[in-house]
């Protein structure tokens, strides 16, 4: 047959595009990194080996910093986002007709992040803002600016992230909970298994895949936050929102004559936490039995 | 990998009677979740109402929620003086159904070579640009960024879909090499036997059969193109190539100080209409939404 050669021919565009928009890229992002190089000032452009590196771990103090608040947002983010769709999950795989309850819990999730960070400015605005007026009153405090501290920023941004991503866990929990097999209900019932024994035996651990999922998804996004920051608060105040991303896009596209070659290495070491984050956590989720 | 079974044979909502059955008190599930769906919703609701309030209103300390006075100036202005809106809103669309019709393409011709045919090489290949998918995008922007400025696609809504093409037709290949897979050898060899060819095949056959598949992709491409942020924000600047995440934030610097109404009716018009379109496909949507994550 001449299966051949006509299989190359629908691959060409897709693997021309990985090569040529991919792969090319990222091997020049690290090609990059290990050069002193301005976009701005090609022609200063010189092989530095490792220096970029050591400037990222050892020097530079706003690269630590960043790091710092991006592992602070996760450690918030992350908890709540995994664990506050699952009651609510729950709850709706009881009813009978849960097209609506879907509909009204994802209905976040469609609207994008920039225009739902621009909404929530409006929110969080410290003399008009719904939020902050109610906050003011329930506490007394009248000095209260939520982005405009740098004690409640992060958490707001926090705040902010849960509810747009919540809509989409619920729904993932749902599904899965909708696949467990009514037998293994059944099954528990005839073993005379009462309610707490049936969801700590059946529901859990067949519900643990998507618990898994999410975790995931929320660990790389939340490693990976930008557009909050980037939107709402721009780092500040005094850099207590500086994220790793948002310090790549601030040195490769702000600073001096634009720092390609450290925000590639920056850009690199990001890569490399998130991707260790990932392979170790896809180790956790092997199935023990099914 | 059951994900392709999973895209065809709509997902799992069939109600589970035992289960349900058990629940008691409907009340207090049914109170909680109002509560909750209004605690969703409120946000979105705070937009619309204060889109209609006039200036003054919202610019008090004394805060309400629902207007004491409409108003349609807020709407009124803003069509009136766009400075971009509309614009971004074009751009947006353009960008995102130049990127969904691109990758289903590029992403299915990609997908049917490898579930149809033998060759060496196969797996290494199509694991190699499935893997693309985990790679952090942060990790290509700079150096993206560069090719783009020198092949001069920087500014141009061209040079978005390319990019964003590249990055959603592995997720289409990956959801569509499993539907690929899952049509009957039969009909294949049927369509073989009266002389169509794989070109033939792929339109006559693949394609009508895999439409599930098909928009399960497509949603989920939808929304990575519609919602993008970073990458439009570094390669786009200037208004005929800004799409919606990055021209909203323009608008926002705009509007916060004088024009707050504007910015409410600006906020309402981006997110009303995918909500509808949402609330219209939402079987369509949820289904692709969570194509990926259905296993086993």
């Amino acid at each position: 047959m001449d299966s051949r050669w006509k299989a190359y021919l629908y691959l060409a565009p897709a693997l021309a595009m990985f090569v040529l928009f991919t792969a090319y890229p990222v091997g020049r992002s690290i090609h990059m990194s290990f050069h002193d190089y301005e976009f701005l000032r090609p022609e200063k452009a010189k092989f530095i080996g490792l220096g970029n590196y050591k400037e990222g771990l050892i020097e530079d103090e706003k690269t630590h910093l960043s790091l710092r608040n991006t592992l602070f947002y996760t450690s918030m983010f992350l908890p709540l986002y995994v664990l506050l769709p699952l009651p609510i999950a729950f709850l709706i795989d009881r009813l009978r007709r849960q097209v609506f309850m879907r509909v009204a819990t994802f209905l976040p999730v469609v609207v994008s992040g920039a225009v739902v960070a621009v909404l929530w400015t409006t929110l969080y605005h410290a003399t008009y803002g719904p939020l902050t007026v109610v906050a003011k009153w329930l506490t007394g405090y009248e000095r209260l600016s939520f982005l405009g501290d740098e004690r409640t920023a992060m958490p707001s941004l926090v705040a902010m992230a849960v509810w747009h991503g919540f809509g989409f866990n619920v729904l993932l929990y749902l599904v899965r909970l909708a696949n467990i097999p009514q037998d293994l209900y059944e099954a528990a019932d005839v073993d005379g298994a009462n309610r707490r024994q049936t969801f700590q035996h059946v529901t859990l651990p067949l519900l643990r895949p998507a618990i898994y999922l999410v975790m995931v998804l929320g660990l790389i996004g939340s490693l990976k936050v930008f557009g909050p920051m980037f939107i709402m608060t721009q780092g500040g105040p005094k850099n207590s929102t500086l994220s790793l991303v948002m310090y790549v896009y601030q040195t490769a596209f702000t600073f001096g004559y634009l720092r390609f070659g450290y925000a590639a290495a920056l850009a690199v070491m990001l890569a490399i936490i998130i991707m260790t984050f990932a392979i170790a956590s896809s180790r956790l989720n092997r199935p023990v039995d099914r | 990998m059951a994900t392709a079974d999973a895209t065809r044979q709509a997902p799992a909502f069939k109600p589970a009677r035992g289960r349900r059955a058990r629940a008691g008190r409907p009340w207090v599930t049914w109170t909680i979740l109002a509560a909750l769906v209004a605690l969703n919703l409120l946000p979105f609701f705070w937009v619309v109402l204060s889109s209609f309030k006039p200036t003054s209103e919202i610019h008090t300390k004394d805060l309400t929620f629902i207007p004491r006075q409409v108003t349609l100036s807020n709407y009124r202005n803003l069509f009136r003086n766009m400075i971009g809106f509309d614009r971004y809103y074009l751009n947006s669309l353009l960008v995102t159904t130049g990127t969904v019709g691109l990758s289903l393409l590029i992403g299915s011709l990609a997908a049917y070579g490898f579930a149809r045919f033998k060759f060496r090489g196969r797996e290494i290949l199509f694991y190699t640009l499935v893997f693309s998918m985990f790679l952090p995008g942060e990790i290509a922007l700079i150096g993206r960024f560069e090719l783009f400025f020198h092949l001069k696609l920087v500014n141009k809504l061209s040079g978005l879909v390319l990019a964003y093409t590249t990055g959603s037709m592995a997720l289409v290949l990956f959801i569509m090499r499993n539907v690929f897979r899952g049509i009957p050898q039969e009909m294949i060899d049927a369509a073989r036997i009266d002389g169509a060819g794989t070109w033939q095949i792929f339109w006559e056959i693949m394609i009508p059969l895999s439409k599930t598949g098909l928009v399960a992709a497509g949603v989920l491409t939808f929304m990575g193109a519609w919602n993008e942020f970073l990458f439009a924000l570094t390669i786009t600047w200037s208004n005929a190539a800004r799409t919606l995440p990055v021209g909203i934030m323009m608008l926002r610097d705009q509007y916060q100080h004088w024009e707050y109404g504007m910015l409410f009716a600006t906020v309402m018009l981006s997110f009303l209409p995918v909500m509808i379109l949402f609330i219209v496909l939402q079987k369509q949507f949820i289904r692709g939404a969570t194509a990926g994550a259905i296993k086993g």
